[in-house]
């Protein structure tokens, strides 16, 4: 449901929305408004009449857009677009390096799907990018409204190196070498190229569906052109004045572009992860736990984090997301974040099929977040810089923190405190059998790894509101309210 | 490099036509290339999928065919 313009704020170009000339978007901190020209106007009052168009929207797979009346003169740069429209606001930004395999997966069909059904009707999309799809809980919905345009008769699919580059490679990774594509995405923000994807599906993988034509063939084609450039850019020296040719396409019939994305279809929808196969059934880190001890750890977070509404809650170390489902009931949306890929994996596919779900599994190294990136640093945000939440789990998650990537509990609190929200911390300490495992083979530095050391520097940020002593003394939860 | 050429040229006895990229995204020569080959086979069976579907819900009635069929004769 998009509300009528209440913002007070005036809206802010997106300083990472430059590339396409035709749109830039503007945030007022409520809404996302779209600048357009008028040919992305134009595009956007037929698409929006089309049956595909509206029948997606009303699945909840396209974002809610309206056409706006901003009032003018808020800022100069919106005074130059003819024409301006309105999104409704996604819960949280997230990054396709930060995706499961069933997310990516997923997010794929989405865009075939949405591309498919637009083909038909006579549009396509000007590009495949992955970063053209978000998240609304733990289910899709793609965002890009102006990469939809009218489909040229002859034209080829000119999304599909991106979407080799962005979605297919990075799932074949996984599902046939099981390497896992966040590293490669996270550092290359345009995907993997033809040429690396064909270095690395080698060996059996080169048998794999859709690798010898959409990866071998690709690479092969590409190397071929990128040869016949070099020889040409050669001969354009200022003595020769050389003159340089124009595209040469061939021309497409639009049973070519549908068949190939149909065939891309089928070859994902078959595609699966390892990870979602290991037999570790209901897995849960509190599996060391008493039944009476789980059952007080739930009752104080609900009855804590309960103690008023919360906008938007983070669960860090989630795990099984037991904990941030226990939030639904007093929140918007939950952000479910685990290091693990395998768990976070594993908590995507249990909660796109329940009903109503405000979970949003992300894949989130805390000693490493995820940065700013791109043209100077300004297009992908840093994970504590898309919004900040009301709440905060932490729970049996410090002892990892602090010693296993030795962060010193200092810091670690520092960064909690930066988030500006309530905390709801599970402290373990040395003694706990955890803690020694973790101990087993490092020297022990963590001296100041204490309940008291941890009081102390916790209530410089925090006010201590509520505590409670678990699993026999070795672990304490505290509810900590941000001053 | 002669099985390339030969591949090349199907593509371009099937319609060549200048036409240049407009797009914001390069799809890169070489990608275009791969749609049309890749496109020439995936057209094919897009074609005859079509058709047995159509086929099918003729000869065997709509009560005979399943949802899915129906969607896919559609296309």
């Amino acid at each position: 449901m998009i509300t009528a313009h209440t913002g007070s704020a005036t809206p802010v170009a997106d300083p990472g929305s430059f590339r396409d000339r035709n749109n830039r978007v503007f945030d007022d901190g409520e809404q996302i408004y779209r600048g357009v020209s008028s040919e992305a106007l134009e595009n956007w009052r037929q698409v929006s009449r089309t049956g595909f168009f509206r029948d997606l929207t009303a699945r909840s797979k396209i974002v809610p857009t309206e056409e706006a009346a901003l009032p003018r003169g808020n800022a100069a740069e919106l005074d130059n677009w003819p024409g301006m429209l309105v999104h409704e606001r996604v819960p949280f930004l997230s990054y396709p390096y930060e995706w499961s395999f069933g997310m990516l997966k997923d997010a794929a069909l989405l865009h075939l799907e949405l591309l498919e059904s637009a083909m038909e009707e006579g549009w396509t999309l000007k590009d495949s990018s992955a970063f053209n799809v978000q998240w609304k809980g733990p289910r899709p919905v793609f965002i890009d409204i102006p990469s939809m345009e009218p489909y040229a008769e002859g034209d080829p699919w000119r999304g599909y190196r991106q979407f080799c580059m962005m979605f297919l490679y990075p799932l074949m990774f996984k599902a046939y070498r099981g390497i896992d594509f966040a590293p490669f995405l996270r550092s290359n923000l345009d995907g993997i190229d033809p040429s690396l994807a064909n270095k690395i599906l080698t060996g059996r993988s080169r048998f794999r569906k859709g690798v010898l034509t959409h990866v071998a063939l690709h690479a092969r084609m590409q190397e071929r052109a990128a040869a016949q450039e070099l020889d040409e850019a050669k001969e354009l020296t200022e003595d020769a004045k050389g003159q340089v040719k124009g595209a040469s396409g061939f021309r497409h019939s639009k049973a070519m572009v549908l068949g190939t994305i149909q065939g891309l279809r089928r070859t994902i929808r078959k595609m699966s992860s390892p990870d979602a196969r290991t037999v570790w059934g209901n897995y849960d880190t509190d599996h060391s736990y008493g039944d009476s001890s789980f059952e007080k750890k739930k009752a104080f977070v609900a009855r804590n984090g309960g103690e008023r509404h919360r906008g938007l809650v983070w669960d860090i170390g989630c795990n099984t997301g037991t904990f941030s489902r226990l939030c639904e009931p007093f929140s918007d949306w939950v952000i479910s974040i685990d290091g693990d890929p395998k768990a976070i994996e594993r908590l995507y596919q249990h909660e796109k099929e329940r009903e109503g779900s405000k979970l949003l599994p992300m894949i989130i190294d805390l000693s490493n977040i995820s940065p700013n990136q791109g043209w100077r640093g300004a297009e992908r945000k840093a994970l504590d810089a898309r919004g900040k939440p009301d709440l905060v789990l932490c729970l049996a998650l410090i002892h990892h923190m602090v010693i296993t990537a030795n962060i010193p509990m200092s810091e670690f609190i520092g960064w909690l405190a930066s988030l500006d929200a309530d905390v709801i911390l599970e402290f373990v300490s040395a003694e706990d059998d955890m803690s020694r495992m973790l101990l087993r083979n490092k020297v022990n530095q963590y001296g100041d790894y204490t309940e008291e050391e941890f009081e102390r520097f916790a209530s410089e940020s925090f006010e201590i509101a509520d505590s409670e002593p678990l699993k026999g003394g070795h672990r304490k939860i505290y509810y900590l309210r941000r001053r | 490099m002669r099985k390339l050429h030969v591949l090349g040229m199907s593509a371009v006895f099937f319609g060549c036509m200048i036409a240049p990229a407009y797009a914001y995204i390069d799809p890169g020569s070489g990608s275009v290339l791969t749609t049309a080959i890749i496109g020439f086979f995936a057209a094919i069976a897009y074609t005859c999928r079509k058709y047995f579907y159509r086929l099918k819900s003729v000869v065997l009635g709509r009560s005979n065919t399943s949802e899915s069929d129906r969607e896919a004769a559609s296309r």
